[in-house]
């Protein structure tokens, strides 16, 4: 058994230090993916929570992960935060992404990043589309493989490739617009 | 740049596999040298994957230990049942109950609207059957075929009362009906099990008084002398056949009243029906659950309704009773649940309190028997003479109105466990013109 395997499988048993173990190692994850696609922080924390206590239970019934643990706990992360959105009856991505953008003082991701540079992408990242984000999100910046992105995402490693080049076709894009029109200011 | 609309799938397994050369350790420089011309429009993509790699570290995440609590506390509570399952719900042990009205009404999620909606059904089937169905039910006792949509009727109105004030005037006039049953069924000498709740407001060797209405009380009966007036009492009893009403289980809810009433209707002075000594000596017990059963010993001691204040308030109460009608309007704060005799009847897996059930025949069956005079009947009443109605209606039975046992249930879908059968891998490499060897290994 690897690492992750001993850690979910004490997290199954109920051992607290295996359960905070088991938080530890997949917090930080978690919460970057729910903050990227929920703006405001007490519902990323109140999902977060969610997200763990639903990964216990599917622990506990023994259908936890098949290749990855974080592709297992992304996917869930993914059904929580869907959910999330469905209870709030959720419109069109166009006009989340939109509200995202322009309500920058609830977005806390705006607020923590110095750099306007990182400002810059974190916005860009925004404006794609949720497959095309959460892709960016899981691939590169959690770092997660083709099999854990396709895990969580619940679809082909063939189609995350070709998620992951369009996502950052479209991101180099939205960039380089940028830059332009920085260019031309 | 020189990008294609589409990506081709050369593109995008060319784009994957610069990826894994870089997360093996390649340097920027050789994996753009080694894609030759392909490098125009890798170049800024792979740039760009590195920055939003560098981006981790800027993004600050709310502190975990809100999560990590809930997370314990979850744990927690899958402790205590067998470890491998999920704690199940609380199931009857009979499936009718599941599906009763008053199941329904009560759930915490259907109130309001549903008690609307039935009270309007159940008002329009009565118009429309001629004489009006809960008209009808208005003069019916326990035991009767319409008795059930009188208090289904009431307690619809209770649901939609628009206010707490006119909830407890409801309260107070259902309660009086209650009363009222009692006395119709003491005349006709029929048979009835009845619970009251409230203060006691005379006591006697061989009787016992509580919102006006008098049931014979063993003299010799166990611990009765910690029952003292103005203590508060749950009395299950019944009407017997002489028509009297015999108590047979005395519950002390509440030694004496929190605070003097300030009306002396309430409580009236001893003097009018004189204690027994050992009820008065004894210091009032501590203990708000003591339970006193009493063995029932049907006494001839007739009636004693004689408290000229009780009466009054009874007229009171009456006037009340005018307007009762008035208006439901939407308040479904549902305390009053234990008040139905819709779940009692529901069916053997009920919360009724007391010792009788087994003897209570299913009354929406009983048809054309309040002919029977040993059909045995059940109703509540709870009343509060010194209208301190604050959670009294939940003393008796406990009334499980949904109960939320489902909890946390209903999100339960696939969590994602094991994301189908379908990314077994080797799947999608066939479309990739067979570049792609190790191209997932990039992983941390």
């Amino acid at each position: 058994m690897t690492n992750e395997q001993v850690l979910l499988e004490k997290a199954k048993q109920l051992n607290p230090d295996g359960l905070r173990e088991f938080h530890r190692r997949f917090y930080a994850m978690v919460a970057r993916y729910v903050q990227f696609k929920v703006g405001d922080p007490r519902t990323v924390e109140d999902l977060c929570g969610e997200i763990f206590v639903r990964a216990l239970e599917a622990l506990r019934r023994g259908s936890a992960w098949r290749d990855s643990p974080q592709g297992w706990i992304m996917g869930i992360a993914r059904n929580v935060v869907a959910d999330h959105y469905r209870h709030r009856e959720r419109v069109s991505e166009v006009e989340l992404d939109e509200q995202l953008t322009s309500a920058e003082q609830m977005n806390p991701l705006q607020q923590a990043i110095q750099s306007e540079r990182n400002r810059e992408l974190v916005e860009a990242i925004q404006q794609l589309t949720d497959e095309q984000r959460e892709v960016i999100v899981l691939r590169f910046m959690e770092g997660l493989d083709i099999q854990s992105v396709a895990q969580a995402l619940d679809k082909k490693p063939g189609a995350i490739k070709g998620l992951q080049f369009r996502a950052m076709r479209t991101l180099a894009q939205l960039m380089q617009s940028r830059s332009m029109e920085e260019d031309v200011i | 740049m020189t990008m294609n609309n589409e990506p081709t799938f050369n593109q995008a397994d060319q784009f994957d596999e610069a990826l894994a050369l870089l997360a093996a350790g390649l340097s920027m420089a050789e994996v753009l040298a080694e894609a030759g011309e392909d490098a125009v429009w890798l170049r800024p993509m792979l740039e760009l994957a590195a920055e939003v790699d560098g981006l981790k570290p800027a993004l600050a995440v709310p502190p975990p230990q809100p999560s990590l609590d809930r997370l314990l506390a979850h744990a927690e509570t899958l402790t205590a049942p067998a470890p491998t399952n999920r704690p199940q719900p609380v199931r009857h042990h009979s499936a009718w109950p599941r599906f009763t009205l008053s199941r329904l009404l009560f759930s915490t999620g259907l109130s309001t609207a549903i008690a609307v909606t039935l009270l309007l059904f159940i008002c329009g089937l009565g118009s429309l059957l001629g004489g009006g169905l809960v008209l009808a039910a208005e003069g019916s006792l326990p035991g009767q075929a319409l008795y059930p949509i009188k208090r289904l009727s009431e307690t619809i109105q209770l649901n939609v009362a628009p206010d707490i004030r006119q909830r407890q005037r409801l309260e107070e006039t259902f309660n009086q009906r209650r009363l009222e049953e009692v006395d119709r069924l003491t005349e006709s000498n029929e048979t009835a099990s009845v619970t009251i709740t409230g203060r006691i407001e005379a006591l006697t060797e061989t009787s016992i008084t509580i919102n006006g209405v008098t049931l014979n009380l063993a003299p010799k009966a166990a611990q009765r002398e910690n029952l003292v007036v103005g203590a508060r009492v749950r009395i299950e009893g019944e009407t017997n056949a002489t028509g009297e009403l015999d108590a047979s289980t005395v519950t002390l809810l509440e030694p004496l009243p929190p605070t003097p009433t300030p009306t002396a209707t309430s409580t009236p002075l001893p003097t009018a029906t004189p204690l027994p000594p050992t009820a008065t000596a004894t210091p009032v017990g501590q203990s708000t659950s003591d339970i006193i059963k009493i063995i029932p010993t049907p006494l001839p001691s007739p009636m004693q309704d004689n408290d000229a204040t009780d009466d009054d308030e009874r007229d009171e109460r009456d006037s009340d009773e005018a307007d009762d009608n008035s208006g439901p309007g939407s308040n479904n704060s549902g305390s009053s649940n234990d008040n139905t005799p819709d779940e009692d009847n529901s069916g053997p897996g009920s919360s009724n309190s007391g010792s009788d059930d087994d003897s209570v025949p299913d009354v929406d069956n009983s048809g054309p028997g309040n002919a029977e005079d040993d059909d045995v009947r059940e109703f509540e009443i709870t009343v509060e003479p010194d209208n301190d109605n604050s959670g009294s209606s939940g003393s008796g039975s406990d009334d499980n109105s949904g109960s939320g046992s489902s909890g946390s249930d209903d999100d339960h879908h696939d969590d994602n466990s094991g994301s189908g059968s379908s990314n077994s891998g080797s799947d999608d490499d066939d479309d990739n013109s067979g570049k792609g060897g190790g191209d997932d290994d990039d992983d941390d």
